[in-house]
């Protein structure tokens, strides 16, 4: 052994030794430190026992922490029982583990695979929350170090006013099209935010905002849990799901405070704060556990939260939900499966499932149709003729959670007429007593007037999110469904005049609605923060496309809907706009094409007839198909109809490709992780490697289905969620929740990763290896593990020489083809818990930057560490002729891709090049693409010396908004590596 | 110019061009210009033979163009300026390792034009300017962007050097084109033989782009090599024949070209021969490091672009003149 590495050792268990004790010295002794380990049980406190064992990884420093019956013990040597066994890449990480100073972020040395685990995983968190309150102790005293490091305007600073601002004054016009009955203008390109001053200083308030962490829902949550019992009921009876969940939920809506906001045109709030953090303890809520002394003051997206709030999530949620989250479920129930395993190496795979299923689109336009008491009475109906026992539970639960909605809408009446008998203003009493009646009648009855519409859809997205994680919970085809209701108030609006007043009221409502969507945000622990820095709610919207009878429903509400994104410029909703060739305007594609290069970033844009022709060849019905909303970033979902969780899981299909380099073992990890599949030297040919890679993704699909599949089963018992079954079409009839498949059509969708890169690699070996014979596999693969060091030359000609995909060179594209045939082929394979399919797609949110920072060099030249495209766009260096990439892109098979696709576009204006010479080209470009095949593009508008000046100037930039990869986020919240991954995309002029 | 025209080469095929018309253009440069212009912003289409383009900044060296060179061009080199720039930086963030690797020596006189060093260099730093191209290889290149010219109103645009030195083929170029149904536009510096121009060009040219760059033949002669009593005799039998067709450009060189005499002199003489429209064109610095690539001394030299208000200056002056 190592001489040097012996004394090193001795020297760590030295000093862990006398560090541990004098931890635990310290927590014996200081009672407000012993204080924050426990737990609220029957209305007293009870100590929270935690036993944790530290290893490294040659077993050299064993290290034990217990903290029982209120008393820490520690120090060398192993504890009994551990609830959490953490091993460490060697003693020097150990040493920063526990160091007093600066102590690693746990997760964070959990996401670089420095520490690896057995055990619960919240065990974790709530070890992170001690060892920061240690580290904090000495700053309590003092007031306003602990607080926020800035005022609430301190996350505001200056709106954006350069040259995009500029160009909105130069917005185009458009004569009346046939789509609108009452636009005659239908780009209103006569209104601008200034026309709109409370819409603008709802906005000034959203910028000027930092979130806060929300305790009202877990609170609730866990009151009536407690109260009713979990897993059986205090009598000793096991509690069925369904109606345990209805319970629950019934309970938050009947206790949630209700809201009116000052200047909001709806009543009701997500939360209690503004803009509220929502936590659901039941799903992963507990990974904040670590930071909840401090996220105030973290970097990215720092949260604000009360002493108070922390003691309620510390003491009283967060132990009740130690071992009842989805996560712990499985492990528990299906005793620590290696898939679940291979997911917690984070480099792998990540799987969406064990945070949130959401991922779907509610009926709206039959809660707008016949609200919600038709359809509870359709439930007491279907309870009478329930087939088993479960059905009628399930029927049970519909009408305890549709109760619950309406009492939460009577109750938001009830707040409002209070508020109205206190209004001084006349008008302002006036329209709270109109809100009041509104909410006296919607969502509980059909809506009558485009506010009544809205207002129901609103209450309903609250509730559905009491109930579902906001993450990628979507709104749908809003432009479609309200168009009735805006028609209903135009029949009354007989003058020109009235119908201008009609115009802005509904420029008001809808901007209310985008505005209101973004009053909460969904939980990012810091080191999430790497993962999908920047992101929402992730709350599509749909605009456009076609009707069931494959008409253009482009309408009137299209242009308001557009109107209000192009003025707002809000990352959420996630506008996405569906244009038909052949059916929709190419007026309305240039004006999508013009929101872009307003907003930047936004709407994304699919051509519907790619889309359907993908979700046809999946199996959907024609008819069913064109009803089809983007989700969550991209994805296609059938409104009302279909539970299809479209991002379950994101895949990382570099993994893969570095298990192939090495005979199944991933360099990150360490391990074997996959089937031996044979050294480098070893591949006569490059079918033969190609092989080996086939075999490595197989196995990592395989894993990661596995594990959604049994991911799925925790959710029919922790989680079942009534309100959203009752609002998709199939459930109520089947008598059964829709994560028991009680939708019509049931699917599971993943996202793969870095997938240009994998083809640009498999290319270049290809090339270089086999065709060129320049460089030896052995050669190549250690140059790789050198990260390029010394092999300049070869690095070179791996990126200048080597064809890559979006070069247009001959087979660049089919080898692209056939990586995603495979993937497609394999997923399809698959059955899910709910008797359906699963769909890949080729999209990646912002993980192609946190899986690009866990992975090694590449034989494509990429380095060790960098950032993989975003979805399936390619490689900047692949071509400096955009149209080479378009063409790439648009010849991949969308029946491979049912789970859609994100190609991320940087468009550049020229210098001194005028606004509709720019969206001009824009929109040749995308119907081009589309002409071609292509299924979704997405823009950056924004000139690279911007970003730039905007990393350098964050205070100047707040609302500076940028698309990553199905996704909009705020360009100065998001860390430094997604920053240099958007400056580095290709940019176009 | 007569007899059988060499067979011409191209330097480029840009794809997706925003700036050589409407739309979405593709633009073809080729290789071969009669005038010497001291500004010469595509300095590597000047010669008509194909000549090696080294880009140093590029250079890793690696030696790989040393070991390919098989005429003594380019050899291990010891000039310590070139080991310092190839050093400080490349495109693509690669760096040279720390080892006493020398960029080569290249002695251009002794290149073959073989350009078996640019098969082995690996960071794209020696570069072919000049290819070869058959007529329908080419037109199959080009129409690959016809769905983009549809959508965007944009075509194909010839430029160079000077396209209608190889006018055979350019001509025929033009014709295939046409047919197609694509918008063609030639860029010229109007130095070429009228009659086969006239029969062989401008029938199949939507637009032709005609540079004027002085109204006195002294500084033409003196800045471009070249007089200009054959351009300005070419420009005026055009304006007679299909004046629609052509739109008069003027090159704005600062000190040079960019001066108000000049300027005037120049939309004067266009308004006596019936034009109402011409355009200004800014000057673009950014050819400097192109003209090093290819051994061109530079005997001008203005760096940056122009400022908005010297522009504005040069409109007004000239459109005051276009006008009367």
């Amino acid at each position: 052994m190592d001489l040097r590495q012996a004394f090193e050792d001795k020297a760590s268990s030295v000093y862990l030794a006398g560090l541990l004790k004098g931890m635990a010295f310290v927590f014996n002794h200081d009672k407000e430190l012993s204080k924050s380990f426990f737990r609220r049980e029957n209305g007293g406190r009870v100590p929270f026992d935690a036993r944790y064992q530290f290893n490294t990884r040659d077993g050299s420093v064993p290290v034990y922490l217990a903290i029982e019956g209120g008393k820490m013990r520690g120090g060398i040597g192993s504890t009994k029982n551990p609830h959490l066994t953490a091993t460490l890449k060697d003693t020097a990480t150990l040493r920063h583990f526990f160091s007093p100073v600066r102590p690693a972020d746990p997760l964070n040395l959990l996401l670089g695979n420095e520490l690896a685990f057995t055990g619960n995983l919240v065990y974790l968190a709530r070890l992170g929350h001690l060892t920061a309150t240690f580290r904090d102790r000495k700053w309590r005293e003092k007031p306003g170090v602990n607080g926020e490091t800035g005022t609430a305007a301190g996350r505001g600073g200056t709106m954006l006013g350069s040259s995009r601002a500029e160009r909105k004054v130069a917005r185009l016009a458009c004569r009346k099209t046939p789509e609108c009955r009452v636009l005659e203008e239908p780009f209103l390109s006569r209104f601008s935010l200034a026309d709109f001053p409370r819409l603008s200083e709802m906005r000034a308030e959203f910028f000027g905002a930092r979130g806060e962490i929300c305790t009202e829902r877990p609170r609730l949550v866990t009151e009536y849990c407690r109260e009713h019992g979990f897993e059986t009921a205090p009598d000793g009876t096991p509690n069925d799901p369904y109606l345990r969940q209805a319970g629950t939920l019934a309970h938050v809506m009947a206790n949630k405070e209700p809201i009116v906001r000052d200047r909001a045109y709806l009543a009701g709030t997500t939360t209690a704060k503004f803009p509220g953090v929502v936590i659901y303890p039941e799903l992963s809520g507990t990974t904040i556990w670590a930071e909840l002394s401090n996220a105030n003051r973290r970097r990215l997206n720092p949260y604000r939260i009360s002493p108070a709030d922390a003691d309620v999530l510390n003491e009283e949620v967060f132990p009740y939900w130690t071992d009842r989250n989805v996560r712990e479920w499985v492990r528990a129930r299906f005793n620590a499966p290696r898939c679940q395993a291979l997911d917690e190496r984070w480099v792998l795979y990540f799987m969406w499932k064990v945070a949130a299923v959401s991922h779907t689109i509610p009926d709206y336009p039959q809660v707008l149709r016949r609200g919600l008491a038709a359809i509870r009475q359709d439930a007491a109906e279907r309870e009478k003729t329930a087939r088993d026992q479960k059905a009628k539970n399930f029927c049970r639960a519909v009408q305890l959670v549709l109760d619950g909605v309406i009492a939460y809408a009577r109750r938001l009446a009830g707040r409002a007429e209070e508020m109205a008998r206190a209004a001084a203003d006349p008008a302002r009493r006036d329209e709270l007593l109109e809100l009041a009646r509104i909410c006296r009648k919607v969502p509980e009855g059909p809506a009558q007037s485009l506010h009544e519409a809205i207002q129901s859809v609103w209450i309903c997205a609250i509730a559905l999110h009491m109930e579902n994680m906001n993450a990628g919970f979507s709104i749908g085809r809003l432009d479609v469904w309200l168009q009735p209701y805006f028609l209903m108030d135009a029949a009354k609006a007989k003058t020109p005049e009235a119908r201008e007043a009609l115009t802005c009221r509904a420029i008001e409502f809808v901007g209310s609605f985008f505005l209101q969507c973004n009053d909460h945000l969904p939980l990012v622990p810091d080191v999430a923060n790497r993962l999908f820095g920047g992101s929402s709610s992730d709350m599509a919207l749909t605009v456009g496309g076609v009707d069931a009878q494959g008409r253009s429903a482009v309408c009137d509400m299209t242009y308001v809907v557009l109107k209000v994104a192009e003025m707002l410029t809000l990352r959420d909703p996630n506008l996405n706009a569906r244009f038909h060739p052949g059916q929709n305007s190419i007026e309305y594609l240039r004006r999508l094409c013009e929101v872009n290069a307003i907003t930047g970033a936004t709407p994304s844009i699919h051509n519907d007839e790619a889309v359907l022709k993908s979700l046809v060849a999946h199996g959907y019905a024609l008819e069913d198909a064109r009803d089809w909303g983007a989700t969550g970033c991209v994805e296609a979902t059938l409104c009302g109809r279909h539970y299809g969780h479209t991002n379950c899981m994101m895949l990382n299909t570099v993994a893969a490709l570095e298990m192939a380099l090495h005979d199944g073992v991933h360099p990150l990890i360490g391990e074997q992780i996959g089937p031996r599949t044979g050294t480098v030297d070893g591949f006569a040919a490059f079918d033969d490697f190609f092989a080996a890679y086939k075999e490595q993704l197989g196995f990592l699909i395989d894993q990661s289905i596995e594990y959604n599949n049994l991911l799925g089963r925790a959710h029919q018992y922790v989680h079942p969620t009534p309100l959203v079954s009752s609002l998709i079409n199939g459930c109520l009839e089947k008598g059964r929740d829709a994560i028991d498949g009680g939708a019509r059509y049931n699917s599971s969708g993943a996202a793969l990763v870095s997938v240009a890169d994998v083809v640009d690699s498999l290319l270049a070996v290809k090339q270089v290896v086999y065709d060129e014979k320049a460089v030896a596999f052995a050669d190549l693969k250690a140059a790789l593990d050198r990260d390029f060091a010394g092999d300049e030359a070869l690095q070179a000609r791996l990126v200048h020489k080597a064809a890559k995909f979006g070069s247009g060179a001959p087979g660049t594209v089919e080898m692209a083809q056939e990586v995603i045939d495979f993937i497609h082929a394999r997923y399809k394979s698959h059955e899910n818990y709910r008797g359906g399919r699963y769909t890949s797609g080729f999209w990646s949110m912002s993980n192609h930057v946190a899986f690009g920072t866990l992975s090694g060099a590449l034989p494509s030249g990429r380095k060790k560490g960098k950032a993989f495209t975003p979805g399936i766009t390619p490689e900047a260096s692949a071509s400096d002729n955009l149209l080479d990439n378009i063409r790439a892109v648009a010849a991949l098979d969308p029946e491979k891709m049912p789970n859609n696709i994100a190609f991320n576009v940087k468009l550049s204006p020229a210098p001194g090049e005028p606004h509709d010479k720019f969206v001009e080209h824009a929109t040749a470009y995308t119907k081009t693409y589309f002409e071609l095949g292509g299924m979704q593009i997405q823009f950056n508008m924004v000139t690279t010396e911007m970003l730039k000046d905007a990393m350098e100037h964050p205070e100047s930039y707040r609302n500076l908004m940028v698309r990553i990869s199905g996704y909009n986020a705020y360009f100065v919240e998001l860390n430094r590596e997604m920053q240099i991954e958007l400056i580095e995309r290709a940019e176009y002029k | 110019m007569s007899g059988r025209e060499t067979r011409p080469l191209v330097v480029d095929v840009r794809h997706n061009s925003l700036d050589d018309g409407p739309g979405v253009r593709t633009a073809v440069f080729f290789k071969g210009c009669p005038l010497r212009c001291v500004w010469c912003h595509n300095p590597e289409a000047i010669s008509p033979k194909a000549e090696l383009a080294w880009f140093q900044k590029k250079c890793l060296a690696c030696g790989a163009c040393v070991k390919a060179c098989r005429h003594g061009a380019t050899q291990a080199g010891c000039r310590p300026e070139a080991v310092g720039r190839s050093r400080s930086s490349s495109d693509s963030g690669i760096r040279p390792p720390a080892s006493s690797l020398q960029s080569p020596a290249f002695f251009r006189d002794r290149c073959q034009a073989c350009f078996a060093c640019v098969d082995g260099c690996p960071s794209g730093a020696r570069r072919r300017a000049g290819r070869p191209v058959e007529l329908d290889a080419l037109v199959a290149e080009i129409l690959k962007d016809e769905p983009f010219y549809r959508n965007s109103g944009g075509g194909v645009t010839l430029s160079g050097g000077e396209p209608m030195m190889f006018v055979d083929f350019s001509g025929g170029l033009l014709k295939a084109l046409k047919e197609q149904g694509v918008h063609t536009i030639v860029e010229t510096c109007g130095l070429f033989n009228l009659e086969k121009f006239v029969n062989l060009a401008l029938p199949y040219a939507n637009a032709v782009y005609f540079d004027m760059k002085f109204f006195a033949p002294e500084l033409h002669a003196r800045h471009t090599g070249v007089g200009n009593e054959v351009i300005l005799k070419n420009l005026a039998a055009l304006a007679a024949a299909a004046r629609e067709k052509i739109l008069p450009r003027v090159p704005l060189i600062p000190g040079l070209t960019a001066t108000p005499e000049n300027l005037r002199a120049i939309g004067a003489h266009l308004r006596s021969l019936g034009f109402t429209e011409a355009k200004l064109l800014p000057y673009n610095p950014l050819w400097p490091e192109k003209a090093a690539a290819v051994g061109r001394r530079e005997s001008f030299r203005h760096d940056g672009f122009m400022k908005r208000e010297e522009v504005e200056e040069c409109e007004r002056v000239f459109a005051a003149a276009l006008k009367g």
